[in-house]
């Protein structure tokens, strides 16, 4: 008869608590990035946006004005806005007029936009600029396409390009190259790649806290075998403690990626987050990172107490120095090792950390050579 | 057999066991006796392979302690003075998975006879609402799944009622006589060790438990 190892026992006997502390990163991110996403759709600015015009650039123009995150954008007839700016309900409204089209192309900059305001508008000096600011690319992109037309007309190439052509070449180049951004350097610095800042709350970052927390209370197994009154059964067993420490160490680590492989489904079809071939690397280094620290600390500590507050504290910390909760893009620019410090940030930024996980192995190496000799 | 010849203990300047010498037959119980510090625990722990002594020979079933010790904890069974168990499982949880890491196999059933055996009847309930006495008998009966020839207790008696030291005591003579294992057991009650022990040895300097006991017509060897 074939009788289960002992450590599979051990994890039949515990497969509830162990499913809680795999499955609560999960549901906790879910839950903290669905609330903070409803949270910041309401503290979105509501803007009534009137299009009387149906050319594409009046089109282009409405969805540029909607693409921006602080907006909250309600398209409906002009009488109903004004109706809502009166009671408050909106911030201010804006009215893409009939001949928006044909005034951009005329180069006519006035009257192009109506806006309405009430006396608690108080984002709209704001948001008037932005929407300005757009209609004044769609001019300058018009102006210059006349020019290009101009030229072809002195040089006797008419039938080169349309206007729509030039406009949709100038469009597509702008989105290739990124015309409007740029870097700076200063004095003999040099200059800082375009890097998109991180969000102000990264998923990652926030499954990363409650993963932290959690892998710490599934190891406390460790914690509790490696008790001196424990120690003592082991002399008297087919094998050794260490042995089994590791033989855990690996079973809880592959459930521990199964369950990580069920966050990045999560990820994708919950929280339509883009997942990547690129993320499986780095996300298997952090988690065998976060396995070797919780299983090494709980070598050294004696009370679960403790030890349950060291992985709060630690969840904490790595957190804030990985960017999570205040991101500090400034910061790890100037000080490198904070990317070296906390592995949250290597997730972030998909990179490996490597010197965490060549540490942590070093340490395992010399618990399995040295350590654990409190009896012979 | 055991034979324990001139083994010394020394914790830097400090020295625990002198020249300790003595002799187990199978089938025997020995009492260990001994005011608190003299070294009864530090003895059990070399003689359960958990401690290595300063100087001094230690020989098991013609075994020598230094060459064989590896081998030598298959026969050998240790119950701690501490209740090494897991609380938060059942006692036939707790049997089931230290029976996965013993050498010796054992079914379900014949976990349940060791238990029964000793009158440990609460096979399901969970360890930390046992009382001291069932404890302390889930300590000795893990200490037993293995089969050992050699037992040694450390005080696995103390702190309980007298219903179960009495089952405690009845079943060692059991082990002791009808197994024929050997028992090493120290402990502070003198009834005790009167009621089960074939022999006592007394360590340290304290004449107080040797003239006890012999005033109760038992005769005690001196161990230094």
């Amino acid at each position: 008869m074939i009788r289960m190892p002992a450590q599979f026992y051990r994890l039949k006997n515990e497969w509830k608590s162990v499913v809680c502390w795999m499955l609560v990163p999960i549901l906790l991110t879910v839950f903290v990035m669905k609330t903070f996403g409803a949270l910041q759709e309401e503290a979105k600015v509501p803007i009534a946006l009137i299009v009387e015009d149906s050319s594409p650039l009046a089109r282009q123009l409405a969805h540029e004005i909607e693409k921006n995150d602080m907006l909250s954008v309600r398209y409906m007839e002009l009488d109903d806005a004004l109706y809502k700016l009166k009671q408050h309900e909106l911030d201010s409204a804006f009215v893409i007029r009939e001949d928006y089209s044909e005034s951009v192309a005329a180069n006519r900059r006035n009257g192009l936009i109506e806006a309405y305001s009430s006396n608690r508008s108080f984002a709209y000096p704001a948001i008037s600029e932005m929407v300005m600011s757009l209609a004044q690319q769609d001019i300058s992109r018009s102006k210059a396409a006349m020019v290009i037309q101009q030229l072809f007309h002195n040089y006797g190439m008419d039938d080169e390009w349309d206007y729509e052509e030039i406009i949709e070449r100038s469009e597509e180049k702008q989105r290739n190259e990124s015309l409007l951004k740029t870097s700076f350097s200063y004095g003999k610095q040099a200059g800082q790649n375009d890097e998109k800042p991180m969000d102000f709350l990264n998923s990652r970052a926030v499954w990363a806290f409650f993963a932290i927390i959690s892998t710490f209370f599934l190891f406390d197994w460790m914690l509790k075998e490696s008790r001196p009154s424990m120690q003592v059964r082991w002399l008297y067993s087919s094998t050794t403690f260490k042995r089994h420490a590791l033989w855990m160490l690996g079973l809880y680590s592959l459930l521990t990626l199964v369950s990580d492989g069920l966050t990045l489904l999560v990820f994708h079809f919950i929280l339509q987050e883009p997942v990547t071939l690129s993320l499986l690397l780095p996300m298997l280094a952090f988690r065998l990172t976060l396995n070797l620290f919780a299983f090494l600390l709980a070598i050294v500590y004696r009370q679960v107490f403790v030890y349950y507050m060291t992985g709060i504290a630690a969840a904490l910390l790595l957190t804030v120095t990985g960017g999570a909760v205040i991101p500090l893009d400034a910061f790890s620019r100037k000080w490198q090792w904070v990317e070296i410090i906390s592995p949250v940030r290597s997730l972030m930024m998909t990179t490996i950390p490597v010197v965490w996980l060549m540490l942590l192995l070093l340490m395992l190496a010399v618990w399995l050579v040295k350590g654990g000799k409190r009896i012979a | 057999m055991l034979e324990v010849e001139g083994v010394q203990k020394r914790y830097k300047r400090k020295s625990v066991l002198k020249d300790v010498s003595l002799q187990m037959k199978e089938g025997e119980i020995v009492g260990l006796v001994g005011e608190n510090g003299a070294g009864k625990s530090t003895l059990l722990q070399i003689l359960a392979t958990a401690m290595e002594p300063t100087a001094g020979e230690l020989r098991l079933d013609g075994k020598r302690y230094k060459d064989d010790f590896k081998q030598l904890r298959q026969i050998i069974g240790y119950v701690p003075q501490d209740i090494s168990v897991w609380e938060e499982y059942t006692v036939e949880e707790n049997l089931r998975f230290f029976e996965r890491l013993s050498w010796k196999r054992r079914s379900p059933k014949e976990c349940r006879k060791l238990c029964l055996d000793m009158q440990l009847t609460q096979w399901k309930e969970p360890v930390h609402s046992l009382s001291g006495g069932m404890k302390r008998k889930l300590n000795l009966a893990i200490s037993l799944l293995h089969d050992p020839i050699l037992l040694l207790l450390d005080e696995p008696t103390v702190g309980i009622d007298l219903k179960s030291k009495t089952e405690i005591g009845s079943y060692l003579l059991n082990l002791a006589k009808k197994e024929g294992k050997m028992i090493l057991y120290t402990s502070h009650d003198m009834d005790e060790i009167i009621n089960i022990c074939d022999r006592v040895y007394s360590i340290g300097d304290d004449p107080f438990y040797p003239t006890l006991l012999k005033e109760r017509g038992i005769e005690v060897k001196q161990l230094l």
